[in-house]
């Protein structure tokens, strides 16, 4: 019988090539995948090809997730405790890693970088979140081409709008604003 | 000349447009996840603030809209019968115009309600649930103070997994079909003439996760047998002990003066409530009848 290989080397996406123990790496669905199904990763001519959003350092923080949790015999506290210092790091990053987490399918990781996410725009004004996100500042643009676009509309069109569908009912009510206390 | 670049640069010409706007974008990485990443993020947020991720950019204005979860908390103002009043109206206002606002394709896979108000729940709580039941609701959580009375087809909804009520009024007679329910958890649940559990659970053949709590049970036929129940939390003897002989997990208080004529095949944790007064050999009792016991939890409190 032909033995494992305990090494199996993968392509990031800077097209730099790494072994990494198979042991670990197969706790990504994603290379599991390729190794099992499609056989490759066994030399270096072969390198499992990593999505585009997996960089070197995106996958040896993955790989450091994948290791720590690798370790039988490990309490739910320790589990935990090193659940939450794994996500403290900047906004940016992960933001990157649950990118790069998703594209290997790592479901946990992408579960705790996503409620890690979920805390950081929990209870902040949109103005923080753009700060935080970089996000575009693009909605008020956006109404004015809604208003001219309105504009477009002869005055019969708007009536039977308004009054008549529910398709038309529905949109009105996408007016409302929304209170709570 | 970064690695990047140079990289990029070395391949096919015709992708640099795309790549200059890639580099433009760079910062806000978040914009550019796919729908479903995003709307992972925003599914461990109440509602409320998935709401208000619309006001963000343009990428996340219609995102909420397509979240298939319901997930609202009404906090009351106990000592103010005014001001509840009117910031109950705008809340039950607020949850209307979102349920008519969202994308009706999509249907609600979470409900999840909790309200403290004490001034008694308008109709459009009903309606609410009804809507969620008659779709393809799977988790479906209430926490409503007394006198919420719970639409019957509640206990009919075929792609229900998970139930959870707390304080709720249930109605005298209804029928219990729930193939695929996983998880029941009831907690203070009221009926005028008292729930029949194992009319109830008769319903429950999937049952996994199973939790009583402050209520008053009228059975009045036999149990079925659960055979996929891994974990119980029984309180107030409302179920005999034999009907979750098989669990991995259980939870006891105190009451349990029942003869054990049969083993907890399975079990390797139990905790157990017990009040200082009672007699320890009660409990080496129940331990004898646990040969794969692991954990053992006591919590005494003194009378």
């Amino acid at each position: 019988m032909k033995m494992m290989k305990p090494y199996v080397w993968l392509q990031t996406s800077d097209d730099s090539i790494q072994q990494v123990e198979q042991e670990i790496a197969m706790f990504c669905p994603l290379i599991c995948q390729e190794i099992i199904q499609k056989g490759m990763g066994s030399s270096k001519n072969c390198a499992i090809c990593l999505p585009q959003q997996v960089s070197p350092a995106m996958l040896s923080l993955i790989l450091d997730y994948c290791r720590f949790h690798q370790v039988p015999g490990r309490s739910n506290k320790e589990r935990k405790s090193y659940d939450e210092k794994f996500v403290r790091i900047d906004t940016e990053r992960l933001c990157e890693l649950t990118s790069a987490a998703d594209s290997l399918q790592l479901k946990p990781l992408v579960d705790l970088t996503s409620r890690a996410l979920a805390r950081i725009i929990e209870g902040k004004t949109p103005e923080e979140i753009r700060d935080i996100f970089h996000l575009p500042d693009d909605l008020t643009e956006n109404v004015e081409v809604e208003e001219e676009h309105v504009d477009d509309r002869s005055v019969d069109d708007l009536l039977s709008f308004i009054n008549g569908n529910d398709g038309g009912k529905l949109n009105i009510l996408t007016i409302l604003i929304f209170v709570f206390t | 000349m970064k690695w990047w670049a140079e990289s990029y640069f070395c391949k096919k010409p015709k992708q640099l447009s795309s790549f200059l706007i890639l580099l433009i974008m760079a910062d806000d990485i978040i914009s550019s996840f796919p729908d479903e990443i995003l709307c992972h993020i925003l599914s461990f947020l109440p509602t409320k603030h998935v709401v208000a991720t619309s006001v963000f950019s343009k990428r996340w204005k219609f995102l909420w809209r397509s979240l298939p979860f319901f997930d609202f908390h009404y906090d009351g103002d106990l000592f103010d019968y005014d001001r509840n009043n009117e910031n109950y109206s705008h809340f039950l206002h607020s949850v209307d115009s979102f349920l008519l606002s969202r994308d009706r394709d999509q249907p609600l896979h979470r409900f999840r309600l909790r309200s403290d108000s004490t001034y008694g729940h308008p109709v459009s709580i009903q309606r609410w649930i009804t809507a969620a039941v008659s779709g393809s609701v799977r988790h479906l959580e209430l926490y409503l103070d007394w006198g919420f009375v719970l639409p019957s087809v509640v206990f009919s909804c075929k792609t229900l997994v998970d139930l959870k009520l707390t304080f709720i009024q249930v109605e005298n007679n209804f029928s219990v079909d729930l193939p695929l329910l996983k998880i029941l958890h009831l907690n203070n649940i009221s009926s005028s003439q008292g729930l029949d559990l194992s009319q109830l659970l008769s319903g429950c053949p999937n049952l996994e996760d199973l939790e009583l709590k402050g209520f008053i049970s009228t059975t009045k036929g036999k149990f079925i047998k659960l055979s996929k129940l891994v974990r119980a939390s029984i309180h107030e003897d409302l179920l005999p002990l034999e009907v979750v002989k098989d669990v991995e997990v259980l939870f006891l208080d105190s009451k349990y003066q029942q003869i054990l004529d049969f083993y907890f095949q399975n079990l390797v944790r139990l905790e157990l409530i017990l009040q200082l007064s009672k007699d320890w050999l009660g409990v080496l009792e129940v331990l004898e009848h646990c040969p794969k016991l692991q954990t053992l939890l006591i919590c005494i409190y003194k009378v």
